[in-house]
């Protein structure tokens, strides 16, 4: 009797961010969502021992090639990739005028250009099965803080690339849902983003917990299909509401 | 029409063509004193040059800073002062889909369109606050609003410059500055790059329809459709006007 190949029955979420409280929490609710759950923090960065139902690997985010080879090597056996959550935003406070063009090139690297080079990479993997991509950044990309100048332009910048992937995945039939949501809470420390503080005390519900943007991250990374894709998911406490 | 911008100083980068320069004619026009930016010196010289003594050509590579402080330099020397900044330097890539995308590619594109309006705006803030103020306009695009599946970079970086707007505008309110920061996002317009994206379609003449059918008006922009506006937004008429995408789009964004 001819061998059949193993059915992939699993499915794989690669978590990408720094392993602060946030993104546990986040691992945390797709793990019991089911989901197997790998997460993935840049070579320098403390912590990242794999913990509970999470594997844990690193990698250099602004490696276009690395994302590929990160991804293809977790694609084997019962588990299948469908799943990427790219939580890489930074919190460095700062206005135009303080922040310092390397730091400027430095968070639009790690901040923009790797969700774009993860993006790439999961079309690569997911196959014809396709997958979920949520990308995480901070509601400054919609409404700005007096102080928060690099959160914002990369929360700006990361919400029109995920639409341009969205309709890419649309017109060439690559069944992925590309979603972004976007947090006053920083996806992986849990921390605010700079000046989200004071405009959450004027919220009308005041401030969302890390807990809020996992449940959301939840339900976007089990979709399966394109109905729902190329939209922005808002947790901020009513904050843009004003 | 505007208010009159006499004796205003407007730098406006990307000025040897499209945007950038027509924006340059109709501030010099209106009666601003013009410094025509561009790494083009030939479109760039030509600009100045049709502007007469009221403007004088700076070349600049949006993306250095050492650049920058040599252009403002140069207005400071001519003009004495800086009042306004039209950030209207950009590109786009051919070959700008997620699939293709690379390192040369990105840095390109975000380089020119976010990096620039960075660098702008972060070199002319203490000169304008020195002048008692000023008007920042940052050449956004409909792909801020409305995303293309053929221009992942490309979209990242203008969805980049309405929040860099947002963002600069709130900064220099919350200290009084007295600097208004705004973006522009002009539709398709009959400028120089959809005109190259034209003729590299395998049917230019069917492309161009499929882009008119964007824009429920049923045609094309073209650059003055933008320089009014941009002229507009740098008057007194639009002092209270900050932080704000204005679409200049034939109702792109509405349908």
């Amino acid at each position: 009797m001819e061998k059949q190949p193993a059915r992939k029955n699993q499915r794989l979420a690669l978590l990408a961010g720094s392993p602060g409280p946030g993104l546990l929490g986040i691992a945390a609710r797709l793990a019991g969502d089911g989901v197997g759950v790998v997460l993935a923090h840049p070579p320098g960065n403390a912590g990242g021992a794999d913990s509970g139902a999470c594997r844990s690997i690193r990698l250099d985010f602004g490696d276009r090639a690395a994302w590929v080879a990160a991804m293809r090597a977790l694609d084997q056996g019962s588990a299948r990739l469908a799943i990427l959550v790219n939580c890489l935003g930074t919190t460095e406070p700062g206005t135009v005028e303080s922040v310092g063009e390397q730091a400027w090139d430095e968070a639009m690297e790690r901040n923009v250009e790797a969700f774009a080079y993860s993006c790439r990479a999961a079309l690569q993997c997911f196959g014809a099965t396709g997958g979920a991509i949520v990308n995480v950044c901070s509601v400054g990309g919609l409404v700005a803080g007096a102080d928060s100048f690099l959160p914002d332009v990369a929360g700006g910048a990361i919400r029109l690339l995920t639409k341009s992937v969205a309709l890419y995945c649309l017109d060439r039939g690559y069944p992925v849902a590309c979603n972004c949501v976007q947090s006053v809470t920083h996806p992986s420390t849990g921390a605010d983003y700079p000046s989200a503080a004071a405009a959450l005390a004027r919220g009308p519900h005041g401030a969302p917990a890390a807990a809020d943007t996992a449940a959301m991250v939840s339900f976007l990374a089990g979709l399966t299909g394109c109905g729902i894709t190329g939209a922005e998911f808002i947790v901020d406490g009513g904050r843009t509401a004003r | 029409m505007s208010a009159p911008l006499d004796q205003r100083v407007a730098l406006v980068t990307g000025g040897a063509s499209g945007f950038g320069r027509q924006s340059a004619l109709r501030l010099a026009e209106r009666g601003a004193l013009v410094c025509v930016a561009d790494v083009n010196g030939d479109g760039g010289r030509e600009t100045a040059e049709i502007i007469g003594p009221r403007g004088f050509f700076s070349p600049l590579d949006v993306t250095r800073a050492d650049e920058w402080s040599a252009v403002i330099t140069a207005v400071i020397k001519r003009f004495g002062k800086l009042d306004v900044l039209v950030n209207s330097a950009g590109v786009d890539h051919p070959k700008d889909n997620v699939d293709d995308l690379d390192a040369k590619i990105w840095s390109h594109v975000f380089g020119i369109n976010l990096k620039g309006t960075f660098l702008g705006c972060r070199h002319v803030i203490p000169e304008m606050r020195r002048a008692g103020g000023g008007s920042i306009v940052n050449l956004a695009s409909i792909l801020a609003v409305r995303a293309d599946g053929g221009a992942v970079a490309y979209c990242a970086s203008k969805g980049g410059v309405g929040a860099l707007t947002r963002s600069v505008a709130a900064s220099c309110a919350e200290r009084k500055d007295a600097i208004n920061c705004n973006a522009v996002c002009p539709g398709y317009m009959m400028t120089n790059m959809v005109r190259s994206a034209l003729i590299a379609a395998p049917d230019p003449a069917a492309a161009q329809r499929r882009l008119e059918s964007f824009h429920p008006v049923g045609r094309l922009g073209d650059a003055d459709d933008v320089a009014r506006l941009i002229v507009f937004l740098c008057s007194e008429e639009a002092r209270f006007i900050t932080g704000a995408e204005l679409l200049v789009d034939g109702g792109f964004a509405a349908v």
